[in-house]
């Protein structure tokens, strides 16, 4: 492709590179290298911190697994979770009658001690995630990290 | 290179025509303000890199034209103390990039803290980015100065 900018509203054209559509490179567009361009569209470290962000809470929306049972990571969640160890403690019992995983999945006679566990867990790889989300921003800021691909980003 | 009453051309070495003349005014108004010798980490990385468009370091002439940032060691500069109030200099003069990493060493080989310094267009002077580094690992700058031992 060819590249082209207007100047006045920084829009991009891109044009086929065999010239087939240069009758429709409109008058004032002034042609730019793909460097150029590449450049131009690199995210800004505000939007790259943003997705940073964003990809650390999906990594924490995940949750963990214990006993082959997902339990979600995201805010809603982990107040469930810490909602029902505490009616669980008040009540003095061991065992949900019934429990709804985060995959929609009821389990009779489910026990309190994996909830919990559950609940700790989730606890722990927020932790570890934020740690690493601010290895990773304080890279972005320095300039080191410019996209966030998976080679770049690796979530523990 | 601009002129500058602490600074030789050759101290930034084969950049010296490609450094940014507000840097060199900075770095040599911190030396004067700071009263300590001020020296360019020997480091290849130090000064100037090309590493192509769109990255962003502040050391990328592929990106910016120019040398916008140096890597340096501040004579006598060891302890937290003493890194935080150069941190804080580098601050009011207007360095607009500042990096402070814990796990280095001098150029005579001697773990000493170092500093990035830069004055990238995309910040303001006053409200600089910031970062540190310890044992490799990226962190702010704050958590880097604590790193280091108490004066």
């Amino acid at each position: 492709m060819k590249n082209y900018i207007d100047k006045s509203t920084r829009e991009i054209y891109a044009y086929e590179s065999d010239g087939s559509q240069d009758a429709f490179i409109k008058e004032g567009l002034v042609p730019i290298s793909d460097e150029d361009l590449a450049a131009m569209i690199a995210p800004t470290t505000e939007q790259l911190l943003s997705q940073l962000s964003a990809a650390r809470k999906e990594q924490e929306r995940q949750g963990v697994t214990i006993n082959g049972i997902r339990y979600a990571g995201d805010p809603g969640n982990r107040q469930a979770l810490q909602e029902a160890i505490a009616l669980m403690d008040d009540a003095g019992l061991t065992e949900f009658e019934s429990w709804k995983d985060s995959d929609n999945i009821f389990h009779a006679n489910h026990p309190l001690a994996d909830v919990r566990d559950a609940y700790r867990a989730i606890g722990a790889r927020r932790s570890q995630l934020i740690a690493a989300e601010g290895e990773y921003a304080a890279q972005i800021i320095a300039g080191i990290l410019t996209d966030l691909t998976e080679t770049e980003v690796v979530w523990p | 290179m601009i002129y500058a009453q602490h600074f030789s051309a050759e101290e930034f070495r084969d950049w010296a025509d490609d450094m940014s003349p507000r840097l060199v005014t900075m770095l040599d108004v911190l030396r004067f303000k700071l009263g300590s010798p001020i020296a360019v980490s020997g480091s290849e990385y130090a000064l100037g890199r090309n590493l192509g468009r769109g990255k962003m370091s502040e050391h990328n002439i592929d990106e910016w034209g120019e040398v916008l940032a140096v890597d340096c060691f501040i004579s006598g500069v060891y302890s937290r103390q003493q890194a935080e109030a150069v941190a804080h200099e580098a601050e009011q003069i207007g360095f607009t990039g500042i990096g402070v990493y814990s796990d280095t060493r001098n150029n005579q080989g001697q773990e000493q803290v170092m500093f990035h310094l830069g004055v990238r267009p995309n910040e303001l002077m006053g409200s600089p980015a910031t970062w540190g580094r310890i044992s490799g690992k990226y962190t702010s700058l704050m958590a880097a100065v604590q790193s280091l031992k108490a004066g």
